[in-house]
């Protein structure tokens, strides 16, 4: 019989470009996410490789010597406390000592200063070396533990999910880790962030390769803009973005018009809602308790612990490589448990990196979630970058800060009502977002600084570059010396628009705006810090720290 | 009622313990999603753009013309409510899909971005099928020139094939499956379904039954690459493989294709089940021709082509194929049922525009040789038939 050809172009292509992954009702509960993995377009599932948050602070107890604890969280795909065996999930970890304060005269206030400042620090990251914990599990959900790079030596644990585990390092040091699934540490009005950004697809269908339908061309603002149909509170449909989407509506997508909205009463409408959007919801975790001891073998000199996430997936021609001829079952990463050395590189090969997670709002406010910008703490690059994307945020937030009567870092000269301005070069930005770049950041009281240290109050430039959760070991951790469970970093994150040497009748705080008597005497409606300031649920006291679970775990 | 002996009563319960023990058969990877989906479909009946995303997904999956044409329906019910390019582009795209190229170039004319990559990708599928070959690989590599996505690498890759050029084919193939993770198992078998097929073309029937193996492991149980590997798997010999994975994508598709092919390989075995397989597979391509013209015709003309070219049928089907989609696949079955009917000179001009294609359709070599050989004794067969029409 001759071999026919049965070659359908389109209907063939058709099979196959047809995304695989379902839409899921859900928004997306991250504020990081590259858009490939991003659950907010109609068209992209929720996705394991999905990071949520860096979280990372020093221990409280510190009766056995300074300890730090890391939470990486993801999405609870396939299910709560059930993990992806396809994944690979890495937390990379640096220490170093506290340096002298970079760029601290005015004089060197100057965009070419901070650049090299850039280029000076991305030396630290490089794509090789440093230490991480690496993770992988297995088809019978047995968790594969490589801890690389560490002063003693690499070793290699396999471990149960869902329970705590205490894990003897061959240097003797006791290290706490539970992998499994916990409750959604972050507590955010997500939907009202993208609000305040006319971001499309947190409240239309629009799919992923629509890019051009993702932040409308409409200024960014706090308050509502007269006339913003399409994304202005609808008392007729109060869900909107907050689950519910409606079909994208034909073009244009501008806003036209040149003033608040405001209701009888003089009010303005805020975009906010200050409501949990995670609540109810459960992640996956990889949490970890380290001695500094285990991290560095000079932790009295290295205070500083830097810390990134980073998720990886499999590749296809891997995964097909691990698929016997009769059966399909996911045998994991066995191999990587015989080798040891160069073999870490190998295994890293067989995956491709999808998301990493270092700072809350470094990607999602700075980096636009593009995928190409997956760069972790080599997001120096970027550099350039944010100083463009702050300057075009800031001529949307910085009128709506100052319309509430408070002042504003960024010098948008006598705009009062926001605008959308966008920017090619870095250097016509710089001028106007320079003293946020470079203000010291007030902490909301010394709680932050427990021993009374002279630590210098960190500035948003060193904050966000590199995008590392910079954990300051003399500190409790609270962000941006870290990043604890109860900090409000989406508020504290709005704060940075604020002068803070001079804008709140004196100096602001990175928890002014999380005050509910600054927004009882605004005139605005609701009356509300823009994010809930407690979690769903209270976190536990004791490791692992995240809540239990709603859902119940396997 | 008379008992059963007791070795064969003995030799059932054996039987019946060893399947108990095994358990239900693993359901392929294929079964897994249409299941998902439908199951899906089941509870999105009140919400029409996920019912067109669901549809279309399954549609895309299967492969059936019944499921284009509910996509088909649903998308021109929401063009009715809301005409956005999203919808037009599905528009676009389903039409292409069921060779209503007029219906899709409507769809493209009307789009507010004609510029969108995705856009481009149709007026590229569009131009491909209208036989403007060359228009359509330019817009392919100004497209991989701008991002090397797997898709986009993997249209270029078609073009290549279709060249001839099957090295530069591989490569590229090879190039989008590295880009692919574990989650995207169906388009890594898709892109080494391809990888054979070019095998295929080339007579490398081992090397073809190697990816087409393999692209069943990475995602199992698709008729697409069943039916391929059964037709690689025959054409080396291996003849009751072959007809095991034909009768499974036969019970699963119903398709007139893969029933022909059927009963192409049991033919010589048993010759009664072949014709019986043979008219159903007639009864299934008279069906769908007459709900879907278009999209039926080209096979059709190639299933009469086989069995009887010069049937009354085979011109009529191979006009409308070539009138609807007048690329170089069409021109040279419209060129092989001229020939079967005695007009060997339309045979030789539809042939001369097939040989100034850049594109290649498969065993074209072979092909040309069978139609020279035919031109050759055409002549005299000509002459006897108009004797014969003539009452001579």
């Amino acid at each position: 019989m001759q071999p026919r050809d049965t070659f359908v172009p389109s209907a063939l292509l058709a099979f196959a470009l047809i995304a695989t992954l379902f839409a899921v009702a859900a928004f997306a509960a991250d504020h990081n996410d590259p858009n490939a993995v991003n659950s907010i377009f109609a068209d992209i599932a929720e996705n394991p490789a999905d990071l949520y948050d860096m979280f990372g602070w020093p221990a409280d107890d510190r009766s056995d010597g300074d300890k730090v604890v890391l939470a990486l969280t993801f999405a609870s795909i396939p299910r709560t406390g059930v993990f992806d065996t396809d994944m690979l999930y890495r937390i990379r970890i640096d220490a170093d000592p506290r340096v002298g304060r970079p760029l601290g005269s005015e004089s060197e206030h100057t965009l070419k200063a901070l650049l090299r400042y850039a280029k000076a620090t991305t030396k630290k990251y490089k794509i090789k070396g440093g230490q991480e914990i690496r993770v992988t599990v297995d088809a019978q959900q047995q968790a594969h533990v490589d801890f690389i790079g560490f002063p003693g030596g690499d070793f290699a644990e396999t471990l149960a999910l869902n329970r705590v585990h205490t894990v003897r390092s061959p240097g003797g040091h006791e290290l706490e880790l539970y992998l499994g699934g916990r409750d959604d540490a972050f507590f955010n009005d997500l939907p009202g962030f993208f609000r305040s950004i006319n971001y499309a697809p947190q409240f239309y269908d629009v799919p992923h390769a629509q890019s051009d339908r993702r932040e409308l061309p409409i200024p960014k603002t706090l308050l509502e803009l007269e006339g913003n149909d399409l994304f202005n509170f609808d008392p007729a449909m109060p869900r909107h973005g907050q689950g519910v989407k409606k079909p994208m509506p034909p073009p244009p997508y501008t806003w036209s018009g040149d003033a608040y909205k405001k209701d009888a009463n003089g009010n303005f409408r805020f975009v906010y809602s200050g409501k949990d959007a995670q609540a109810g919801i459960d992640i996956n975790a990889i949490i970890v308790e380290l001695p500094l001891a285990f991290i560095t073998p000079r932790p009295q000199r290295d205070r500083i612990v830097s810390a990134w996430g980073e998720s990886w997936v499999l590749r296809a021609a891997s995964k097909i490589e691990i698929i016997p001829d009769d059966s399909k079952q996911g045998l994991g990463s066995w191999f990587s448990r015989t080798f040891g050395g160069g073999a870490h590189q190998k295994q890293l090969k067989r995956y491709k990196l999808v998301d990493t997670d270092g700072l809350p709002f470094a990607d999602a406010a700075l980096s636009e979630r593009w995928d190409e910008r997956q760069l972790g703490a080599r997001n120096l690059p970027l550099a350039r970058r944010f100083v463009i994307r702050f300057g075009h945020l800031g001529w949307g937030f910085a009128p709506s800060i100052s319309a509430l009567g408070l002042g504003s870092c960024f010098d948008h000269g006598d705009v009062e009502v926001p605008v959308h301005r966008t920017y090619k070069l870095a250097v016509e930005a710089f001028p106007r977002v320079k003293r946020c770049f470079f203000q010291e950041l007030n902490m909301p009281d010394d709680s932050w600084n427990p021993k009374g240290l002279d630590i210098p109050l960190r500035r948003p430039f060193e904050v966000f570059i590199p995008n590392v959760n910079a954990i300051d070991m003399d500190t409790n951790g609270s962000w941006p010396f870290g990043r604890r469970l109860e900090d409000q970093v989406a508020t504290r994150f709005l704060s940075i628009f604020l002068d803070q040497a001079d804008g709140c009748g004196g100096p602001c705080t990175l928890e002014t705006l999380g005050q509910q008597s600054l927004w009882d005497a605004a005139p605005i409606e609701p009356k509300t810090p823009p994010n809930p300031l407690h979690n769903d649920k209270p976190f536990l006291s004791e490791f692992p720290y995240l809540a239990e679970p709603h859902h119940p775990l396997p | 009622m008379t008992a059963l002996p007791a070795s064969r009563l003995g030799a059932l319960l054996v039987a019946w313990l060893l399947v108990s023990a095994a358990g239900p058969a693993a359901a392929s990877d294929y079964e897994v999603e249409l299941a998902n989906l439908d199951r899906a479909l089941a509870d999105a009946d009140a919400d029409p753009a996920r019912r067109l995303q669901l549809l279309d997904a399954r549609a895309s999956l299967t492969g059936d013309l019944d499921d284009l044409e509910q996509v088909s329906q649903l998308v021109d019910r929401l063009l009715a409510i809301s005409e956005t390019d999203d919808l037009l582009l599905q528009r676009a795209a389903v039409s292409l899909e069921l060779h209503r190229l007029d219906a899709a170039a409507a769809a493209l004319v009307r789009l507010a971005q004609p510029a969108h990559p995705r856009a481009r990708q149709l007026g590229a599928d569009l131009a491909r099928q209208r036989g403007r070959v060359d228009e359509a690989q330019r817009e392919d590599e100004a497209l991989l020139a701008r991002g090397r996505t797997w898709d986009r690498l993997a249209r270029v890759a078609y073009g290549e094939r279709r060249r001839g050029h099957e090295r530069r084919a591989d490569r590229l193939y090879a190039e989008a499956q590295a880009e692919l993770s574990a989650w995207e198992m169906r388009r890594y078998a898709w892109l080494e379904l391809q990888r054979g097929l070019i095998d295929l073309d080339r007579r490398r029937f081992d090397a073809a039954v190697d990816h087409f193996r393999r692209a069943d492991r990475a995602y199992s149980g698709h008729w697409l690459v069943e039916e391929h590997l059964a037709e690689a798997l025959a054409a080396t010999g291996r003849t009751e493989e072959a007809e095991a994975i034909y009768r499974r994508v036969v019970a699963s598709t119903q398709h007139p294709e893969y029933l022909a092919a059927l009963a192409d390989l049991i033919a010589e075995r048993d010759p009664q089940a072949a014709a019986a397989l043979d008219r159903q597979a007639e009864e299934r391509y008279a069906e769908r021709f007459s709900r879907f013209p278009e999209a039926v015709a080209g096979h059709f003309a190639d299933y009469l082509l086989a069995r009887d070219p010069r049937h009354p049928r085979a011109l009529e089907l191979a006009e409308l194929d070539h009138r609807s989609r007048p690329g170089v696949d069409a021109t040279l079955r419209l060129a092989k049922v001229c020939l079967a009917i005695g007009d060997a000179a339309r045979a030789r001009r539809l042939l001369d525009q097939v040989k100034a294609s850049p594109w290649r359709p498969r065993n074209l070599d072979r092909e040309l040789r069978q139609f020279q050989a035919d031109l050759g004794a055409r002549p005299v067969a000509v002459a006897t038939h108009a004797r014969h029409q003539n009452g001579g």
